[in-house]
């Protein structure tokens, strides 16, 4: 996995496995973080690919080793499982907007939609009642092709948390 | 919502799906266990999406015939006009689990055909990830060689010590094996990542966490482990692409655990 900076954003490329170099990944974080001088760094992993268990407990340990303020920004749909899967999000860490997969019945088709918190996805203590449809082209509607309930459920553990970052 | 394990069985005539948590009671070399949604501290009924036909189908393949349970549960070329994609990789180093991976991801993402490009692009990296998964435990939990070793490092595998992935799919399916050597996986330790299954993993002072069967168990809808001890161990997983991925995430998990005695 590759990262580069694109103004306030660290945009990271690529695959996050067992080969990815967290000691570049690091230096080039901690630098962004003093330069930043306590603003918040923007981590975007929405151009990686994919990943596995050994890359992501190895993002999380650096993340958290680092003890960033970090916002991620777009997080792909594959680290959003992660969120629900493994507790990734200590410290001061943030989401500000995700992908999530949608469906429109009425054309059989699939699309990956932004969603920003706050905002599209209000933060919430429970998911399980949440309903959440999409505008599409053509006056379609999408609706969501996950269970809000889980593919949430990250936002709803760190609720508190999060509402303190948003009230801001 | 969590999900709630049930223990399965079948007779002759019909498919047994009964509640208990006490796996303990479960017999020593063969059990069935499905996952499904539901409340863990009610007694819930079996959802509506629980497809007791679809279960039981499987188990029926599972405890006929001979051989591996891959070649009885993975799709079949069943007519000219279907796509089936299959391949079979010896891995020896790295560089033969990339290019495992790669060959799957292009070959899943392909099926839908433009019309369904979103979707199987979805179901490509799911796979890929799944089958990575199953790869990494079988070189470096199953190998006691290679057992705590830095995973990034490079490694060179004996013919002895060598990881055989066969995988088929099909626009419906994908089916998977994984198979390696050493035999070293044991009903204790499934049982215990069962019971941890759905879990939030906190990382912290722990290499793997067993963050690689949840993702296992989040990307398959059938989970076929067969044990050798001491000579080999197989695993074998199946998923279906279903219209749409909410079905995928809810559709019921199945785990499968045969103790076969050394031959």
């Amino acid at each position: 996995m590759d990262a580069r900076l694109n103004g306030l954003s660290v945009v990271f490329e690529g695959v996050l496995d067992e080969h990815t170099q967290f000691a570049p990944l690091r230096t080039l974080l901690s630098e962004t973080a003093q330069a930043l001088k306590g603003a918040r760094v923007r981590l975007d992993l929405s151009q990686v690919k994919r990943a596995n268990s050994v890359g992501i407990l190895g993002w999380f340990k650096l993340v958290q080793g680092l003890g960033l303020s970090a916002t991620y920004v777009n997080v792909p749909v594959w680290l959003a499982e992660q969120f629900n899967f493994a507790d990734g999000l200590r410290g001061d860490t943030f989401v500000e907007s995700l992908l999530a997969p949608f469906y429109c019945p009425e054309d059989d088709t699939h699309a990956i939609v932004t969603l920003v918190v706050g905002t599209q996805v209000p933060l919430l203590d429970d998911y399980s009642d949440f309903e959440i449809r999409i505008p599409g082209e053509g006056g379609k509607v999408l609706e969501p092709d996950f269970e809000p309930e889980e593919y949430f459920a990250f936002l709803a553990n760190y609720h508190d948390k999060f509402a303190k970052v948003l009230a801001g | 919502m969590k999900r709630v394990m049930w223990k399965i069985g079948m007779t002759e005539h019909a498919l047994i799906v009964c509640r208990d948590d006490d796996l303990i009671g479960l017999a020593p070399d063969v059990f069935h266990v499905v996952t499904l949604r539901g409340d863990s501290t009610d007694k819930p009924a079996l959802p509506d999406e629980f497809n007791e036909g679809r279960v039981l189908a499987t188990l029926t393949l599972l405890n006929t015939g001979k051989g591996s349970a891959f070649d009885r549960i993975a799709p079949a070329q069943r007519c000219e006009r279907e796509t089936l994609r299959s391949g079979r990789s010896v891995i020896r180093e790295s560089a033969h689990k990339k290019t495992l991976l790669t060959e799957v991801l292009r070959a899943i993402e392909g099926l839908g055909g433009s019309a369904h490009v979103p979707l199987y692009r979805e179901y490509a990296r799911r796979m890929t990830e799944l089958v990575d998964e199953l790869v990494l435990n079988a070189l470096f939990n199953a190998n006691p060689r290679l057992r705590g070793t830095d995973r990034g490092a490079p490694f060179l595998l004996a013919k002895r010590e060598e990881v055989i992935v066969r995988w088929r799919a099909d626009v419906h399916t994908f089916c998977v094996s994984v198979s390696d050597p050493f035999g070293t996986l044991d009903r204790d330790t499934v049982l215990r990542y069962l019971g941890d299954r759905d879990k939030t993993r906190s990382f912290v002072g722990d290499p793997s966490a067993g963050l690689g069967l949840r993702i296992v168990f989040d990307r398959s809808h059938t989970f076929v482990l067969e044990v050798e001890p001491g000579v080999c161990t197989e695993v074998v997983c199946h998923a279906s692409f279903e219209k749409k991925l909410r079905d995928f995430d809810v559709h019921e998990r199945c785990l499968h655990f045969y103790l076969r005695a050394a031959e």
